[in-house]
């Protein structure tokens, strides 16, 4: 489990182990080319699919592990959050564009840099029929503030000074200093409000299979069986009268084999998925009578990020001479099957919330060709080390193990010995916050995300300090910390094109590919919101029947 | 030996076998590098207060014996303790998986048991060509892992033809059998095969005896002979490997219920093997060691039935 | 996995009868061929063959082998058959036919591990309580009993959970797993030699206890256990690969034919299947082959 950011589960499947064992002797036959190319338009990716038109009693949904927790604060990766999306609703609610409006709070105000003041909505009623407080919205943000909250959403609070109820319908926030990201958080499932008492008598099984969750989303918690399924049932008693979903009940499995969750989308015993790394039997499923594949805007990107500041990928030649040999055009058509666009930067267009212009004139500037010449004048500059890098990868992941490839030919191609160290998919996640796990390591393969609409949300990992801060690099501390206090968004877009360009020519981490959400439909149902939002909210409530 | 006596005998070892591997599981484990904290403590690393309040929340502090004593004491309370990834109690979590392998390792008994006596007698009294394909089909089956099979199966009848689910275990019933018919058959190819072998060894062995002659000089009818004096004699044997190989399946299940992503005790094991779950871990591999224990002992225990000579506990 | 404890049940319930006694070759002065002939059967010649041939291809894999294993090429992943790849490409673009052959390396001495630790450590145990008797002979009985109780493939899980995914470890783990199986044969074996003549006589004419024990007696349960081995071998290459399959063994980029069913069954989803049915047909064969000889090493050590 865990890592967000961890990738795609297993593989494996099949149809010849039948032919195996018929004849042993028959020459397997194959394609004389590469694999098949998808048609795609990585520059148009979609935000919605074709409403459902009527109304389905159960969607089979499958996601990649089943979920440890879905109390919002330990929602910080794939599943729990696919899940929590129609559960658990946020002070903001993320749009299928990837842009904010208002969610449970209706109205946000922010007095100075350091007040945001947040309006309740009225109405709001938790499953229990209960109505949503203030008290429960001060609570929900209380409850991850302070040095042992155990949210794992804590970055986003640790400016926040005090919560407190001002109004009826008021909830006021201080924070210790000026903090751009806060505001923004709250459009994911770190502004998700839960109810206070139910919390309270929860205690530690509160989000467990055992617990009594209580938010205030259109589906709400089922039956959780643990190991084998969790069911949602549509709320009918729904605050905002005017979504009406089609589907009554959304089964979630955990099929964390990614051949067998492809083989069960073929067949039709599992209805849909959202992958967010291309599965590897894509063009299978493309030519499917049975499914459709959209793929949805996304702000997940694909990076190789370096461990060790004493290897050879912490001096900074070396990471601009393996960063200029690799041909990611080619690594996109091959590893991604063409699901994928070469990135120059670690943030992507998706990103762009804000001052779109600023951040497409400063994106012209860098490409994506190799230069293998240029390339290996770095490595000779650098004293070409013979110590060999080490890559971690994460193990059944077709992608992890490709790019790997991909990347020490393209080390070897310029001097570089680059070798691979293959980690378990349940340990992968380590790497992220325990040093142990790095030791040994001089770089890992990491999908990550930002959260909203803000390139800063990924830059500020390399401020200082931040736990995806790995190798110390510590040239932008400034810009970033000036940028996350600037809430006037011109000013905040040239700080972050700065950062930006700091962080192209240093490369803290190396970019390699943007990454769309691919969402797989059983034809018989339409609407899921194939974006990337579908992580922090209701995703299902377009889903119906196509008949 | 009486019953209740065997009974005792056989409960007492498998007390002491507990007590010696959960000792030693637990103490090797206590030895593994790598801690479970960073699963409990989330991305974030966690801060001082956070670490020293779930290192003590989960004795991660305390010296190797107190801990499995502590564990034991648990362990005699009913208590098998919690789930670290899961924050669940683990006895709720193997009690919800229990009942899958149950069921596959069953289903998979039953094959075995139906087409390896059934073949196996077939060849056996046929004999000829039906032998040679019984034999050769035999060899092959035995030589060929599990996921191999199980990866054929799910490739040409799931997804191929489309005749069976490609995941889980239904909801119950038929349901469930359906669901689950193909990995028993995965699981049951290779001990089906080893039946079938013994089972045409054992008939043909019978066959050749001193009684089952006389019976045939004598004029009995050649079906009544076979019931009454062949099969009935083989089935010893038969019994035993059926019994052995039954008690190996319960491992066997880890492979296919990962290649069938069956929610299952084994693919519980290898799951919390790699997230370092280690109560979980304890846990699967001691219920496992019982499973293996009991089905010998029952196997014993038919032998007496099937074979009243046999007394129960002999070192036969 | 599963037919480890039945064979060796089974084999020592057997074993029991006849006391194995092994006459010298000196009697037979019959051609070689002949004999290997008599010996294996028809079946177990080509058995033999078979192995003998994967085993020099995977010896000699280095000389051989047309490829670098872990050569990646992606532009030319998934390539089918040609005069270039014999068998064609795997999802990284590297030579199918190269990677057997490597891949058969690691196959074969993985197991081969798993036997001889075993083997010895089995056959020492065994040979010394049959020797030693009493107390010695109860705890050593007591302990192979534990080991019995627990799974073969869950040792190889447990020494994972402990040590981390690695062949090593799970050679390791398989072959404690193993021991009991051996013991079990040759225990039996030796405590109907210990009782025998020839043994008491060599005890009268001064020799130490534990020489005769060593000498006499390995000498004649030497094919039994060779042909216990033998056919164990089989199913630690079951084990072994099945360990992988599940990503807790052998760890990519090395080419292992347990890791290449599992990496090939997703080519084959994406509709190329070489690397699967190729993988899968060696492990099969391989397998075969040596339970084949295994087999007829057992009769031959029960006959004589």
């Amino acid at each position: 489990m865990v890592s967000r950011k961890k990738a795609a589960g297993t593989a494996a499947v099949l149809t010849v182990a039948a032919l195996a064992l018929a004849g042993c002797s028959g020459a397997a036959k194959g394609g004389a080319s590469g694999p098949a190319e998808l048609s795609l338009d990585l520059n148009n990716l979609a935000t919605t699919t074709p409403a459902g038109t009527t109304p389905v009693d159960n969607v089979k949904w499958n996601l990649p592990y089943e979920p440890s927790s879905i109390d919002p604060i330990f929602t910080w990766n794939y599943a729990e959050n696919t899940v929590d999306a129609s559960l658990c609703e946020s002070l903001m609610r993320m749009k299928p564009d990837l842009s904010q409006e208002p969610g449970l709070a209706s109205k946000v105000e922010t007095q100075d840099d350091k007040t945001v003041i947040y309006t309740i909505r009225d109405g709001v009623k938790f499953w229990d029929g209960k109505p949503m407080t203030a008290e429960d919205v001060a609570f929900s943000i209380q409850r991850q503030t302070g040095s042992s909250t155990k949210s794992y959403w804590a970055d986003y609070f640790k400016n926040v000074a005090s919560v407190a109820v001002t109004g009826a319908n008021q909830v006021t926030v201080k924070l210790s200093k000026a903090d751009v990201l806060f505001t923004q958080a709250m459009g994911s499932a770190a502004g998700a409000i839960v109810e206070k008492a139910a919390v309270e008598s929860g205690g530690q099984a509160f989000g467990t299979p055992k617990g009594n969750l209580q938010c205030t989303g259109p589906y709400k918690v089922g039956k959780w069986d643990s190991g084998k399924s969790l069911t949602m049932e549509r709320n009918d008693a729904y605050w905002n009268t005017a979504v009406k979903p089609l589907v009554k009940q959304v089964t979630f499995s955990f099929i964390a084999d990614e051949s067998t969750a492809i083989n069960a989308l073929r067949t039709g015993d599992v209805d849909g998925q959202f992958f967010y790394l291309p599965p590897a039997g894509l063009s299978q499923l493309q030519k499917s009578d049975n499914v459709t594949t959209t793929f949805g805007k996304s702000f997940v990107f694909w990076t190789l990020a370096p461990l060790n500041k004493d290897g050879a990928l912490g001096d900074e030649k070396i990471r601009q001479a393996l960063s200029l040999a690799i041909d990611r055009p080619a690594l996109t058509k091959v590893v991604f099957q063409g699901a994928a666009i070469p990135a120059p930067t670690i943030a992507g267009p998706a990103m762009w919330g804000y001052q779109q212009d600023t951040f497409a004139e400063a994106a012209k500037k860098y490409g994506t060709d190799p230069n293998i010449e240029k390339a290996k004048q770095l490595v000779q500059e650098a004293g070409s080390p013979k110590t060999p890098i080490v890559l971690a990868v994460q193990g059944s992941s077709a992608v992890h193990e490709q790019t790997a490839s991909a990347i020490q030919a393209a080390g070897q191609a310029i001097g570089l010995n680059v070798q691979t160290k293959v980690i378990p998919v349940e340990q992968f996640g380590n790497i992220y916050f325990d040093p142990a796990a790095r030791k040994g390591l001089d770089g890992f393969f990491t999908t990550n995300y930002s959260d909203f609409a803000d390139p800063l949300n990924v830059y500020a990992f390399f401020q200082t300090g931040n736990s995806h801060d790995y190798i110390g690099w510590n040239t932008a501390d400034d810009q970033i910390t000036k940028a996350l206090a600037t809430s006037n968004e011109a000013d905040r877009a040239k700080l972050v094109t700065d950062i930006q360009d700091k962080v192209t020519t240093g490369l803290p981490w190396i970019p390699l590919a943007y990454e769309p959400t691919t969402l797989i439909q059983n034809k018989r149902i339409s609407g899921a919101v194939p974006s990337f939002s579908y992580l922090y909210a209701p995703w299902a409530v377009t889903m119906g029947g196509t008949k | 030996m009486s019953f209740s006596a065997y009974i005792l005998k056989r409960i007492g070892g498998l007390l002491l076998v507990l007590l010696v591997t959960s000792f030693l599981v637990f103490g090797l484990l206590y030895l593994a590098p790598g801690s479970p904290l960073a699963f409990i403590l989330g991305p974030r690393g966690g801060t001082p207060a956070q670490i020293a309040a779930v290192t003590q929340q989960y004795h991660l502090n305390d010296p190797f014996i107190v801990r499995y004593f502590a564990w034991l004491g648990d362990l005699f309370r009913g208590n098998l303790g919690d789930s670290i990834v899961y924050r669940q109690p683990v006895s709720d979590l193997l009690f919800s998986r229990a009942g899958t392998t149950t069921a596959l390792v069953s289903l998979a008994a039953v094959i075995i048991a139906v087409v390896g006596i059934l073949a196996g007698t077939f060849a056996a009294l046929r004999g000829g060509w039906v032998d040679q394909v019984v034999s050769t089909l035999a060899a092959i089956g035995l030589s060929t892992p599990v996921f191999v099979v199980g990866v054929a199966l799910i490739s040409l009848f799931a997804v191929g033809l489309g005749w069976f689910p490609t995941f889980g275990v239904g909801s119950g019933g038929f349901d469930t059998i359906w669901h689950l018919f193909l990995p028993a058959v995965a699981l049951s190819v290779a001990s089906a095969a080893y039946l079938a072998r013994i089972t045409r060894t054992a008939v043909n062995e019978e066959r050749t005896r001193e009684h089952v002659q006389t019976a045939t000089v004598r004029g009995l009818s050649p079906r009544l002979i076979v019931r009454r004096h062949v099969l009935r004699n083989a089935l010893i044997p038969i019994t035993t490997v059926l019994g052995l190989t039954i008690a190996t399946l319960i491992a066997g299940a880890v492979v296919v219920e990962n290649v069938f992503a069956l929610d299952g005790l084994g693919s519980l094991l290898v799951k919390a093997i790699l997230q370092r779950d280690f109560a979980v871990v304890q846990a699967v591999v001691l219920v496992l060691v019982v499973a293996f224990v009991v089905v010998n002992a029952i196997v014993d225990v038919l032998y007496t039935f099937i074979d009243p000579r046999i007394s129960l506990g002999s070192k036969q | 996995m599963s037919e480890q404890a039945v064979t060796e049940q089974a084999s020592s319930a057997q074993t029991q009868a006849p006391a194995v006694a092994v006459k010298s070759d000196g009697e037979h002065r019959e051609p070689v061929l002949r004999r290997i002939l008599d010996r294996l059967g028809v079946v177990g010649v080509i058995a033999s063959v078979v192995l003998t041939v994967i085993v020099i291809a995977a010896v000699f894999a280095p000389v051989l082998a047309p490829y670098d294993p872990n050569f990646p090429d992606l532009m030319g992943a998934l390539a089918g058959p040609s005069a270039d790849h014999l068998l064609g490409a795997d999802a990284l673009g590297r030579d199918i036919l190269s990677r057997l052959m490597f891949g058969a390396q690691v196959t074969l001495a993985g197991p081969g591990l798993v036997i001889l630790l075993s083997t010895i450590v089995g056959t020492v145990l065994a040979l010394v309580g049959a020797w030693c008797g009493g107390r010695v002979d109860a705890v050593i009985i007591w302990v192979l009993d534990i080991l019995f109780a627990v799974p073969g493939i869950v040792f190889g899980l447990i020494a994972v959970a402990i040590w981390g995914p690695s062949l090593f470890t799970v050679v390791g783990g398989l072959a404690v797993a193993y021991i009991p199986y051996v013991a079990r044969v040759v225990r039996g074996a030796a405590l109907r030699e210990r009782n025998l003549p020839y043994v008491s006589a060599a005890w009268l004419q001064g020799h130490s206890g534990f020489g005769i024990t060593t000498t006499q007696i390995l000498r004649n349960v030497q094919p039994i256990v060779i042909a216990q081995a033998v056919s164990s071998l089989g199913f630690a290459v079951i084990d072994l690969a099945a360990v992988s399959f599940l990503g807790l063994g052998v760890q990519p980029p090395t080419a292992d034919l347990g890791l290449m069913v599992k990496s090939g069954f997703d080519s084959t989803l994406r509709g190329y299947p070489n690397e699967a049915i190729a993988s899968g047909c060696l492990i099969v064969l391989i397998v075969w082959c040596v339970t084949v000889i295994g087999d007829r090493l057992i009769s031959n050590a029960r006959s004589v």
